[in-house]
């Protein structure tokens, strides 16, 4: 490998020090790129043989630290990894490597008809790699289902350089344990996807919006228990608050919602046309039961972007009213959604702090985003507090601390408000079954062992 | 162990249970655990039974004890409006389908065997049928399980939410180990609002007047066409060969998607006159003991060389193929099974195809196989695994049934 791809100057190493969570940073030793392969499984060889521990990371989009550099690592970056293998339309199946963007194998699949389900926010950037370990959902899995449905089989790069098959669409599952769906998730800490066999879908035949204007966050919610109850099975199910709603409207985002709105919902539908419009009546339906001041549908490419608009947009309108922005990530029963959005605006209003929602409504995945100044170092640690709060009244509603961004190290610290000793010990031994010498993305996930 | 008991009139196959040094029936995880601890105190294996039916066709070799799920039973957590419930291992699909019905609502697993089989077994197993195209494989649909290890950890694993990456995705290990690391003892599912409608539409070979290649062209092209069916499957008896499709969905969406299917197929079909049977031949079956049952998995294109490979090669089987996703079940008579059939199964086994596995086994024929012992593939890529993979398995093997009590772990060794 040429010195081109080995980043070893501080000033360069700069923008490997944090990942999508920036309160963290860490310079690493090196950032490494291999090109192939077999660049790969040399660089892991050598770093490893060395004892120095390897980060993996994609496009460094990700919202809990699982790409921060630990003390004294080396970065092994996948960028450079970013062939597209094989598309099969065939069997439905594409081969690729770590490093493709998301987007891009939704393009290169839509040559087919096909398309790749599991939609993160961050699709325009992050990488297949990112998110087989970060088990990435997106607003579309209510249907569709997250990352790990869609993996069928991986060849990995594990300690000192090892490569192993795991998994393809052709074995028989009942010939081994499920080590594909086991890898999927394990955030770096078990080794190196450098090949990703995933699963596609054909395109849907057609696509309807909705979206639903109320006074309440607690009346959006009510119409998506209504829809739910109507065994209406939406693609997606979105809905943000007031709060939200406000900082898009003041921002270049601007999606024309009403800024007196207490929430807004989006639904959308997909699939066989000739029944989307009967869906979509009775969604409207419940919406209007529901006490709904305005609801607008369409078929439309362009109409649908902008309703969807404000929903996308929001993290980054919500970026320019405050210097610093905590996205949370937890989930909870769907039914559970208005009492603990209640609760959580109370610890928001306890500690001072102002907190927006956004979240997919349909499967309980909640998004509390906390707007600070981490120059204010009282606010940070309100914003600490709450978050910890917020976190056990997801949990003791029956729901668990990360949906979808995953543990890295900003969420260890809540790992004991979910499992059990036993648990976290089970997890532990099963990240030394792929990484006995502990040299992938340690100090990750597991939180420290209790003091005995 | 008095606390669980001996159990009475259970579906399995004779064999394992007349081999069995008893049959224990716990009636909760820390009564499984106890089974554990008392089988390994004398040195036997556990094999772990649900319903019976997916068990393995042959008894292990070494002296067992049988665990039974059955009074592990019960639909412990339901909520409709969360699209999830919790029931025990030992809970029937038949029971979970009324249930769920009550609300509208299903489970979308249609495993061989149906309505007998439990939710255990079925999690366990990670096998299930032909509404994978459409729903999900099991794995897709389990949000938790409550273990119990090898060595007699109780684990709680997962939840039941939607989504949940909370530290690494034990629940996926679990699903589908067949009783190798432990005992699933309660599960959490999601579930999914009962379709509106449903039909099931048929296009026969001799019937239809359709020779057997664009029969399998047919099959072929639903599996590529721009709708997925919720499930479809190409069904041989040695005289009749059938397509079935099954939809999903409102009157309207149906018409559409027969529309579509038709227009990708080049050919009508039938709509059935009598879909729940249909429904339940799409399901297959297993355990069966008067039968030898072999499956072999494949990608979907390979369909039309596989299959006539199989017709060629066992005239007398009935096959099974899960048209979208690949596996193929064939049943073969007791007698149609000798050395030359076992040399001709190892040989559909050769290049890129998946092995051939045993599922059954007539009473009687055991003999045939027990030298290869139970469930062995008999030959084909991947019947070893690659040797990483061994690795890997050994060591999550150690980590939760660290003295081998689980029998089943011959399967792998």
């Amino acid at each position: 490998m040429g010195p081109d791809h080995v980043v070893a100057d501080p000033a360069r190493l700069l923008v490997y020090e944090s990942d999508g969570l920036t309160q963290y940073r860490q310079a690493p030793l090196a950032v490494v790129l291999p090109g192939t392969t077999d660049e790969l499984v040399e660089v892991v060889r050598a770093v490893h043989g060395e004892g120095i521990p390897v980060v993996p990371r994609g496009a460094g989009t990700g919202l809990s630290g699982g790409a921060l550099p630990v003390e004294g690592s080396v970065v092994v970056g996948t960028a450079r990894l970013n062939r597209i293998l094989a598309l099969d339309p065939e069997n439905r199946l594409a081969r690729v490597q770590p490093g493709v963007v998301n987007s891009r194998l939704g393009v290169e699949a839509r040559r087919h008809g096909l398309h790749y389900a599991p939609d993160p926010s961050s699709q325009s950037a992050c990488t297949l790699g990112g998110n087989v370990a970060e088990n990435s959902g997106g607003p579309h899995c209510l249907k569709y289902g997250v990352t790990s449905r869609y993996i069928s089989g991986l060849t990995v790069v594990l300690g000192g350089g090892a490569v192993v098959e795991l998994g393809g669409a052709a074995r028989d599952p009942a010939t081994g344990l499920d080590l594909v769906g086991l890898f999927v998730g394990s955030e770096g800490c078990f080794g190196i996807a450098t090949e990703i066999e995933v699963r596609l879908l054909p395109l849907p035949g057609g696509v309807r919006t909705l979206l639903g204007i109320f006074a309440s966050v607690e009346d959006a919610a009510r119409a998506v228990t209504g829809i739910v109850a109507q065994g209406l099975l939406p693609a997606a199910l979105e809905i943000m608050d007031g709060a939200s709603i406000r900082a898009v409207e003041a921002s270049v985002y601007a999606a024309g919602y009403p800024t007196d709105a207490g929430a807004a919902l989006v639904v959308e539908f997909d699939g066989t046309d000739a029944g989307l419009d009967e869906d979509v009546a009775r969604a409207v339906a419940c919406c209007r039961e529901a006490g709904a001041t305005d609801v607008q549908h369409t078929d439309d490419e362009g109409q649908r972007t902008r309703l969807w608009q404000g929903r996308k947009k929001a993290f980054g309108a919500m970026g320019r009213i405050a210097p610093d922005l905590l996205v949370q990530d937890a989930t909870v029963p769907r039914t559970r959604l208005p009492e603990v959005l209640e609760e959580i605006m109370a610890i928001g209003a306890r500690y001072d702090l102002h907190v927006a929602n956004v979240f997919h409504a349909g499967d309980g995945n909640l998004h509390p985003k906390i707007l600070f100044d981490r120059s204010d170092a009282d606010e940070l640690a309100r914003v600490e507090r709450a978050s910890r709060e917020m976190m056990q009244v997801c949990v003791d509603a029956g729901g668990t601390i990360t949906g979808e961004h995953g543990v890295g190290v900003d969420k260890q610290k809540y790992m004991r408000l979910v499992h059990g000793e036993e648990e976290l010990a089970a997890m532990s031994a099963v990240g030394g079954a792929f990484d006995p010498r502990g040299l992938f993305n340690p100090g990750k996930v597991l939180p420290e062992p209790e003091p005995a | 162990m008095k606390a669980a008991s001996e159990v009475e009139g259970v579906v399995a196959p004779g064999r394992i249970l007349a081999r069995a040094h008893r049959v224990l029936r716990p009636r909760t995880p820390e009564e499984v655990a106890e089974v554990l601890a008392g089988a390994r105190a004398e040195g036997l294996g556990v094999v772990v039974m649900g319903g019976g039916r997916g068990l393995p066709p042959l008894a292990p070799e070494r002296p067992f004890l049988v665990l039974s799920t059955a009074a592990l039973s019960g639909v412990d957590v339901y909520e409709p409006g969360d699209l999830t419930f919790t029931a025990g291992a030992g809970t029937t699909l038949g029971d979970l389908e009324d249930r769920l019905g009550t609300e509208g609502q299903w489970l979308p697993l249609d495993p061989p065997g149906g309505r007998e089989r439990t939710l255990g077994g079925v999690v366990a197993s990670g096998l299930g049928g032909p509404l994978q195209a459409g729903f999900g494989a099991i794995r897709d649909q389990v949000l938790g399980v409550t273990v119990v290890t090898g060595d007699g950890r109780i684990l709680r694993l997962g939840g039941r939410v939607m989504k949940n990456v909370a530290g690494f995705d034990l629940v996926r290990l679990f699903v589908g180990s067949a009783g190798r690391l432990g005992v699933v003892v309660s599960a959490s599912l999601r579930v999914f609002p009962r379709p509106r409608a449903r039909r099931v539409l048929l296009l026969e070979g001799a019937a239809d007047g359709l020779p057997r290649e664009e029969l399998l062209q047919a099959a072929r092209a639903v599996s590529t066409a721009p709708v997925v069916p919720a499930a479809a499957v190409l069904l041989r008896r040695p005289a009749e060969e059938v397509l079935v499709v099954r939809l999903t969905g409102s009157e309207p969406v149906l018409d559409a998607d027969q529309a579509r299917l038709e227009d990708a197929v080049g050919h009508a079909f039938r709509t059935a006159v009598h879909p729940e049977r249909w429904m339940q031949r799409m399901a297959g079956r297993i355990g069966d003991d008067r039968a030898f049952g072999v499956r072999q998995r494949g990608l979907p294109a390979s369909l039309p060389e596989r299959w006539t490979a199989w017709v060629t090669a066992a005239p007398a089987a009935t096959l099974h193929v899960d048209v979208l996703g690949g596996l193929l079940r064939a049943h073969l008579p007791p007698d149609a099974v000798d050395e030359t059939m076992l040399r001709r199964l190892r040989g559909m086994a050769r290049g890129d195809s998946a092995p051939v596995l045993f599922d059954s086994v007539p009473e009687g024929r055991e003999e045939l196989l027990e030298r290869r012992r139970w469930g062995m593939p008999v030959g084909g890529a991947g019947s070893g695994g690659a040797d990483g993979t061994t690795v890997l398995e050994r060591r999550l093997q150690e980590v939760f049934d660290p003295h081998g009590t689980l029998a089943p772990t011959e399967y792998a060794r």
